[in-house]
């Protein structure tokens, strides 16, 4: 039978990451073999092993694959300290194979004026001896609710039965003359279930169709060893009440990856012995020199520099490459930059506060594209010669998952979050609050406002820049929807930073069920380059 | 009788609302009796139904009752008015009870910031002695020194309960006690970082809760849902 050929053949990009924190981050791209035309949905773990014991397991996490996508990515994460990193790991998997579907076909309610629209219940219809089933594998569908509103805020919805929950799972599909909506595959977790709902703009006809999918027992692969495993990021030290650094352990047993070096460790343990003594009234002196970020290698040169002209106007057009090679030991993810041009002793024009983000490893190359005009009253023709000055500064980033708050269904409820996070930057601990609103707008009573709230200290002795704290909704469907963001130019030691922001107009069908999640990402500057060259205008 | 047989939900209250959008929530709070001295894990979910037709599943709740703690309650949302506004109810629940425990004491680390890793110690014999029925075991306890407490993280094979949902509670005990519930499937699961408060010594025991059949009992012929 097609499920039991259904195999794990190849384990791509199986890598592992060990933080010097101590966190070993796996992932796992499992490909599996001889799918089915219709596809299949899996439902995975990862289980890590140290020798031969088990020191962590994914959750079960499922995805639907086909021949043409047949693979699925697999993650863990764990404390594995110095000596618990896993050397090798397994997939644990089941399949769930398609049922043949069941199509319904249902009527459309009318559309009338009540605000929340008009409800359809379908059923089965009911002969004098039996009844009529929808049955897809072990699920029976017990009812199609269908809702018809003004506008396009349709929805369609299943409730359904399953003689094997845990071991059945389903997906929808709804098209009504030429739109159509489906669900992603959901496993069902008890006997009777509601779908997700689905929205589509009704017209005519309803065609609903339900797909049951059956599971297979649990399946484990051989057990296959890291092949690539990487020391990521230092973290430096964290210092104790009486200002004494921990000790400092490289995770770097398995590893073939560069470590580091007994000089930089030293040097960690200095920069945190001078770190910032947060204790209540205390003074934050800080540093006279920024040595620190002059440690890190740039190479920057400019390879490209042709000139148009002079035009009609008499001015010069400059199109001009720079390339930068990070030949730092950090991963930098963003690159700000100024050239100024001089010419007789003087500066003439400049192009300034470029900012891109990258993400350059050690040797990677970052290439950045621009123009300058040149005007012809400062430019002697006779000494067609500039000084470029360039000056560039490299930033690494810290991205902080804040974790989520579901949207309370009363108004004026203040919820909130705490999250431990792992960082460099920031205090340990973010809370952040969430509150639902009337509209601003007292009239508009289909719509309310989400309000977010947090704040952040810089626990850091340096500065911490371009400070982003963005919120995605996402609603009941898990479907990603608007953005917002609060941001912070720059943050000094040893201070903080309040941020507010809003979903507005939110449409109250919209909030139901739905949650916010939360991100906090910014930047550290890790080194500075400046560099000087001569480039001659054609003229 | 055993008090295994009547543990009974009775719904103490239950309110429904409908808003001009349409949401339609609620709940219904239910104190469970007959309960054993030493408690039950129970899930449970509403099934809505407008005349026979069932309109509405609601998400499971689950809680630890115990005659300190004997109630549960279910809420129920999502978009539903005119004829499809549900006009009855019904419960499903299902209880689990415990089959089966196991305890070990993992050995604790010296200093700050370290991990220490314990296996199940072997008998005489060579067999496993963190090992329960059906093959289940533990395979392996991690303890953190996070500042002088504890973050400890147990690795369970499952066994044979692999794809029952089986229910675990893990509870750490050193100076004072802490507890995690968790459902699980899968040939593994792994409970991360538990805190237990810093001490001498560490008692780690995890506990298997089976599930039963889900019951499905009518609760309201002729619910009221107000409009607001």
């Amino acid at each position: 039978m097609a499920e039991q050929s259904i195999e794990l053949v190849e384990n791509h990009g199986a890598s592992l990451e060990v933080s010097s924190d101590g966190y070993a981050y796996s992932t796992v791209e499992a490909e599996f073999s001889n799918i089915p035309e219709t596809g299949v949905a899996i439902e995975a773990q990862i289980i890590l092993f140290k020798e031969d014991t088990i020191v962590s397991a994914s959750d079960p996490a499922d995805c639907e694959v086909t021949s043409e996508s047949p693979t699925f990515w697999l993650s863990d994460t764990f404390f594995s300290g110095t000596g618990q990193v896993p050397d090798s790991y397994c997939v644990c998997f089941r399949v769930f194979k398609p049922e043949d579907p069941v199509s319904i076909s249902a009527p459309v309610p009318p559309e009338i004026s009540r605000q929340s629209g008009s409800f359809l219940i379908h059923e089965p219809k009911k002969g004098f001896l039996s009844k009529e089933k929808w049955n897809t594998g072990s699920i029976t569908i017990e009812s199609v609710i269908v809702k018809n509103a003004a506008g396009d805020d349709d929805e369609v919805f299943i409730n359904l039965f399953s003689k094997k929950p845990l071991d059945s799972g389903f997906r929808v599909q709804a098209e009504s003359s030429g739109n159509a909506d489906e669900t992603i595959f959901r496993l069902v977790d008890k006997p009777h279930l509601t779908s997700d709902y689905l929205r589509i703009h009704l017209q005519e006809d309803l065609n609903v169709t339900v797909t049951g999918y059956t599971a297979s027992g649990w399946s484990m692969s051989d057990k296959k060893p890291f092949l690539d495993i990487q020391n990521i990021e230092a973290v430096e030290p964290e210092v104790d009440d009486e200002g004494v650094a921990e000790e400092v352990v490289d995770s770097e047993p398995e590893s073939a990856a560069p470590t580091k070096t007994k000089k930089q460790k030293t040097k960690k343990s200095e920069i945190s012995n001078e770190g910032v003594n947060t204790s209540s009234g205390s003074w934050f002196e800080t540093k006279v020199t920024s040595e620190s970020y002059l440690t890190e290698q740039f190479r920057m040169a400019i390879t490209q520099f042709e000139n148009d002209g002079p035009d009609e106007d008499g001015d010069v057009a400059v199109d001009f490459t720079i390339e930068i090679e990070n030949e730092s030991s950090k991963e930098i993810s963003l690159v700000k930059w100024d050239l100024i041009v001089d010419h007789n002793g003087t500066s003439i024009d400049g192009n300034v506060n470029n900012s891109e983000e990258c993400l350059l490893d050690k040797g990677d190359t970052f290439e950045a594209s621009s123009y300058l005009r040149l005007s012809k009253a400062y430019v002697d023709p006779s000494k067609p010669q500039l000084e470029l000055k360039g000056y560039a500064k490299f930033y690494e980033r810290e991205f902080l998952k804040l974790g989520e708050i579901e949207i309370p269904e009363a108004l004026h409820e203040v919820v909130s979050t705490s999250s431990k996070v792992k960082t460099d930057f920031f205090n340990d601990e973010i809370t952040i609050s969430l509150v639902r609103l009337p509209d601003s707008d007292e009239s508009n009573v289909k719509e309310q406002e989400v309000y977010l709230k947090s704040s952040i200290s810089n626990k850091s002795d340096f500065y911490i820049e371009d400070i982003e704290f963005k919120c995605v909704f996402i609603d009941r469907t898990g479907s990603e929807g608007d953005e917002t963001f609060d941001y912070n130019h720059a943050l000094a030691p040893n201070s903080g930073a309040f941020f507010q922001t809003s979903f507005y107009s939110m449409p109250k069908s919209k909030l139901k069920g739905a949650k916010v999640e939360f991100f906090l990402k910014a930047y550290r500057l890790v080194g500075t380059k400046i560099f000087t060259d001569v480039k001659t205008l054609s003229l | 009788m055993s008090k295994k047989e009547t543990i009974e939900f009775l719904l103490q209250e239950c309110e429904f609302t409908v808003d001009e959008d349409g949401y339609f929530s609620g709940s219904a709070h239910f104190q469970v009796t007959n309960l054993p001295d030493d408690g039950v894990v129970a899930q449970a979910y509403l099934k809505m139904q407008k005349q026979d037709s069932v309109v509405l599943v609601s998400n499971v709740s689950e809680g630890r009752l115990s005659e300190a703690d004997d109630t549960l309650y279910v809420g129920v949302a999502g978009m539903l008015d005119g004829n499809a506004t549900p006009d009855s109810f019904f419960l499903n629940y299902r209880i689990y009870r415990k089959i089966d425990s196991i305890e070990t004491t993992p050995s604790l680390p010296s200093s700050f910031g370290k991990q220490s890793l314990s296996v199940s110690p072997k008998g005489f014999l060579g067999g496993k002695k963190w090992k329960g029925g059906g093959n289940r075991e533990i395979s392996s306890v991690l303890v953190l020194n996070d500042e002088g407490d504890f973050s400890v993280s147990t690795n369970v094979k499952l066994g044979k309960t692999a794809t029952d949902n089986v229910g675990l509670f893990v509870e750490n005990v050193s100076d004072g006690m802490s507890d995690q519930f968790v459902l699980a499937r899968g040939e593994v699961v792994s409970i991360k970082n538990q805190y237990a408060a810093g001490a001498e010594t560490l008692q780690n025991r995890l506990m298997f809760y089976k599930p039963e059949k889900w019951v499905a009992v009518a609760i309201r012929e002729n619910i009221e849902v107000s409009r607001n």
